[in-house]
């Protein structure tokens, strides 16, 4: 019985395969032959890449389509520009950083790219000098892991585990979203987790990145000389850093979340050596350091929530001319950890109104939401943070509130400060917005 | 003088020291002040707390300065309350460690209590029932340590003002001796080169064990950024098992001098 | 039965005991007698168990108080020269309490608030009892326990003459019960027929034994006299009766 059941399944797995590789060989072949706009209906079943679109067309998938590359290369090239891939489950690329694998590689410019599914490949979508691209409601999943028989890709992939898979470590990893050398693209609803960074610019301009989350991954955002950017309603959350915003300008970051970046030295959000941008109502909780600021000039930094992070504020030296009111800096166990000395050009006071500091003084006998004293928010522990870790088993320790108590009277000398002119009390967004209430009543 | 081991729970006589210490914290008008304030503090942290993490926060700074240093002086007044009667009280066929236990039994009983009131209205209003009743049981913790506290200065010294001396002298110095010795000794490079010592020095404290705790455990701020080393991290793995077993540990250890020490009392 | 062999003890590096023996009988009122410092109290303190004596051995009906402190404690009471109770508790809150802690019923307590006149300010808290009431709520304390041994400190020192005279009718009639009864005391003369025997204790040993049918009127710096309180003095008869009723509870 057995004996003849053997062929018969042998049989079956090689018609199987003779159709999916068919599959793969019509659907390039489909490309090669559709006319420019032609739209190409992608049904279920796996097609083989990799495929390579060179001229203006429209690919949607079916529910259950996907275009498996062959773990080497990339799975999909778009070279044309006014391309759309959606609805696919793109899988497979190869994994050499240095050749640029990715699922899709795009170098056409006006991309869409939506609601595809992005999984066991280096980098996701990776955008290469192209503008204005539309990156829309995708889902990346890096590839964590690769089978222990495949042969390295590169040294330090990961450690053999007998037969079993193994890591892939993060910084072989690709990144979810990569642009280089692009402008005015759009990146918007994607869910992008476990690659090695969410989203990564790099001379990109005039690009606008908004309602994406970006988790379990190293840097969420990998930013770097790209300017005039706008990020709003973004999440970066469970990553080693938030984001990491460096040597730009111009930019404008409202309303997201850097949450739960937790690991040694993990960053909510740095900031460092960026000038002129605007940082607005973001929340930023639970980090290891909320934000960090280094060597920026004039920036504005307004509205913020730091809240619960090791350290709330880490403020280099070299900055100046930034801007910092109505932030909150409330239950961290570090307020600030700076080195700057009094006479700094940076205001932490805007038009009279300051921040608000969770453990300074309500004296506030005007009752118009701002401190009666100036607040003086101090580094009690410096570079012993860095000299002696342990001094963490200090953090909000009665006599770390004692010395910053005392300091708030009589400067302690030797010790970096921050010093707000116009603190800001608990009740000051309550009587700013009674008095915005009034302000609309007419007076009767 | 043996030491009546097997006297201490000889039940009629715990019965009779409960009972007593029982009836005199209910009539003791500080007691009255306690739970007032317990209550008041309890529902001032719901009221001007805007999650019930933040409250969590709010009532953990109660806990830390209010309820120890409550705890201490409630341990100082209980044993002080009846200095002047131990002639007539240890001519008793009782062993002292008895009065010490039963002293001790009665207080805790009464801070689980009074502790609901400081807990209840976070509880009432509140999500995070576990993360609050987790903390009430720590800070039950807390005030055992420091009752047992009060109880030792109450019964080393002669009179209640020595006796109020060396308790808030112990309380200031665990609650900012402790962690400023600890700020001062970490620039020595020396220990720089041992931060396991350092760190366990501070983490024999109960004051400090708690918050360490109550920080990294309950209130979940990140305490990957601090690079510990193999032994920090455990602690700050299992700070809520250390803080138990160091409050614990504390307890027992104080009832035991305060039982040794009315042992060696002489008139 | 109380025995004292060579009893010593130093405060720091003054003695204060010496080597002091006495006995103390079942059935007997001793009175241990001697000018201020003379060790009277110390010795009853030792054998009350409140305090270790340097050398010797003291025994309550055999058992050494030291070594086999809490059964010695279980055959005795002991009332303190100045009996102080906890301040905020009721008179029959602290008698309860002790009663309790002795394992004694607590029905007893009534009994005891009545014969030491106390019914009255049973509620009162006893921060607020004058001294002579305190001394008698030590007495009914004193009595509480029924123990076989009764050990007094200066135990007339705050009572009025009609209560130091009712104190010694009710001593008699416990003694006379088979109680063994050691009192210390200055206001010697008062006790001038109460007392089965009195030793005269000085300088940390006990020098002699006077006659007890003829004591001295002042010893050490009492200025009492008999003679005061012959007025209010109530009939030894009428506090045995009250007594007799009591035993049976």
């Amino acid at each position: 019985m057995i004996t003849h059941a053997l062929p018969r399944f042998f049989l079956l797995l090689l018609i199987a395969l003779a159709i999916g590789t068919s599959n793969a060989a019509t659907l390039q072949d489909r490309i090669n032959a559709a006319a420019p706009n032609e739209t190409i209906h992608i049904a279920a079943g796996v097609y083989g890449g990799a495929i390579v679109i060179n001229k203006q067309l429209t690919l949607v998938g079916e529910p259950g389509a996907e275009v498996r590359g062959p773990g080497v290369g990339k799975v999909i090239t778009i070279a044309a520009d006014d391309v759309t891939v959606t609805g696919l489950r793109i899988t497979d690329s190869g994994l050499n950083l240095f050749d640029d694998d990715a699922a899709v590689f795009v170098t056409g410019n006006r991309a869409t790219i939506e609601n595809d599914t992005i999984a066991n490949s280096l980098h996701g979508i990776y955008l290469k000098k192209v503008s204005g691209a539309r990156i829309l409601g995708n889902r990346i999943e890096g590839k964590t892991t690769i089978a222990a028989s495949s042969e390295p890709v590169e040294k330090g992939v990961g450690q053999s585990a007998e037969n079993c898979d193994t890591t892939l470590v993060e910084n072989r990893r690709g990144n979810g979203i990569h642009q280089w050398n692009c402008d005015g693209n759009l990146i918007s609803g994607n869910d992008i987790s476990e690659t090695r960074d969410g989203i990564y610019f790099s001379f990109t301009n005039n690009s606008r990145v908004e309602n994406n989350v970006v988790h379990r991954t190293r840097y969420g955002l990998h930013y770097m000389y790209s300017d005039g950017n706008v990020f709003e309603n973004n999440t970066f959350t469970e990553n080693a850093a938030g984001a990491a915003i460096m040597f730009s300008k111009g930019l404008t970051i409202r309303g997201n979340r850097f949450v739960n970046n937790r690991g040694f030295r993990a960053y909510g959000l740095i900031f460092q050596s960026t000038d002129n941008s605007l940082l607005e109502k973001n929340d930023i909780e639970l980090n290891a350091v909320g934000l960090s600021f280094s060597q920026c000039i004039g920036n504005t930094v307004t509205g913020n929530n730091v809240r619960g992070n090791y350290i709330g504020l880490k403020f280099g030296s070299n900055s100046d001319d930034n801007r910092f009111s109505e932030n909150q800096f409330v239950r961290n166990l570090h307020p600030v950890e700076t080195s700057t000395a009094k006479g700094d050009s940076n205001k932490w006071a805007v038009k009279g109104v300051g921040n608000f500091w969770e453990d300074g003084a309500d004296l506030d006998f005007n009752r118009d939401g701002i401190g009666d004293l100036p607040h003086r928010e101090i580094d009690l522990f410096g570079v012993l943070r860095r000299d002696f870790p342990a001094v963490a088993f200090l953090s909000d320790s009665p006599t770390v509130k004692l010395l910053r108590f005392a300091n708030e009277r009589a400067t302690i000398p030797g010790l970096s400060t921050i010093d707000d002119p116009s603190p800001l009390t608990s009740q000051f967004w309550k009587i700013r917005a009674h008095r915005a209430a009034r302000a609309i009543v007419p007076n009767k | 003088m043996n030491f009546a081991l097997s006297s201490p729970f000889e039940t009629h006589a715990l019965h009779a020291l409960l009972a007593r210490e029982f009836r005199a914290a209910l009539i003791n008008r500080y007691f009255h002040v306690f739970c007032a304030l317990a209550l008041i503090g309890g529902a001032t942290a719901v009221l001007f707390s805007e999650d019930t993490n933040a409250t969590g926060f709010f009532i953990l700074q109660i806990a830390l300065y209010f309820v120890s240093l409550f705890a201490l002086l409630t341990g100082v007044s209980s044993a002080q309350g009846e200095r002047e009667e131990w002639p007539l009280l240890f001519a008793q066929p009782v062993g002292r460690g008895a009065f010490v236990i039963g002293k001790f039994c009665a207080l805790f009983l009464i801070f689980g209590g009074v502790l609901l009131l400081l807990f209840l209205p976070a509880l009432v209003t509140g999500s995070a029932a576990t993360m609050l009743l987790r903390l009430y049981f720590q800070t039950l913790l807390l005030a055992a340590a420091f009752v047992s506290c009060g109880l030792v200065a109450g019964f080393l010294a002669n009179d209640r003002s020595q006796a109020l001396i060396i308790g808030v002298s112990a309380w200031l110095f665990l609650l900012f001796g402790v962690d400023l010795m600890a700020l001062f000794a970490a620039r020595w490079p020396l220990l720089q080169s041992v931060p396991d010592l350092w760190v366990a020095a501070l983490m024999l404290n109960p004051l400090d064990a708690f918050r360490i705790e109550a920080l990294f455990a309950l209130q979940q701020i990140p305490a990957e950024a601090a690079n510990k080393t193999p032994l920090a991290a455990w602690w700050i793995d299992h700070a809520a098992l250390w803080f138990s077993a160091i409050a614990v540990m504390w307890t027992l250890a104080l009832i035991a001098f305060s039982a040794f020490r009315l042992e060696r009392w002489e008139e | 039965m109380i025995a004292a062999e060579n009893l010593t003890k130093n405060y720091g590096r003054t003695p204060v005991l010496r080597g002091l023996t006495l006995r103390a009988e079942p059935g007997e009122i001793t009175l241990l007698v001697g000018a201020n410092g003379a060790g009277k109290s110390t010795t009853m303190k030792v054998l009350a168990g409140l305090i270790r004596p340097g050398g010797g051995r003291a025994t309550v009906h055999g058992l050494d108080v030291v070594t086999d402190r809490i059964n010695a404690q279980r055959l005795l009471s002991y009332l303190p020269q100045s009996p102080s109770f906890h301040l905020r508790l009721t008179c029959a809150e602290v008698l309860r309490f002790y009663a309790r802690l002795r394992g004694v019923i607590v029905s007893r307590c009534d009994a005891m608030l009545e014969l030491t006149g106390l019914s009255e300010v049973a509620r009162v808290r006893t921060g607020k009892l004058s001294g002579g009431m305190r001394q008698r709520l030590g007495l009914a304390l004193l009595l509480l326990a029924d123990a076989p041994v009764l050990l007094l400190d200066e135990p007339g020192l705050s009572l009025d003459p009609s209560w130091r005279k009712r104190l010694q009718g009710t001593l008699q009639f416990e003694a006379q019960r088979g109680k063994t009864v050691l009192i210390t005391t200055h206001l010697v003369a008062e006790w001038n027929g109460v007392a089965d025997r009195c030793l005269l204790c000085g300088d940390g040993v006990i020098e002699r034994e006077l006659d007890p049918t003829d004591l001295p009127h002042d010893f050490g710096d009492s200025t009492s006299s008999l003679h005061e309180c012959d007025r209010e003095m109530p009939s030894p008869v009428s506090v045995e009766n009250e007594l007799r009723s009591i035993v049976s509870i």
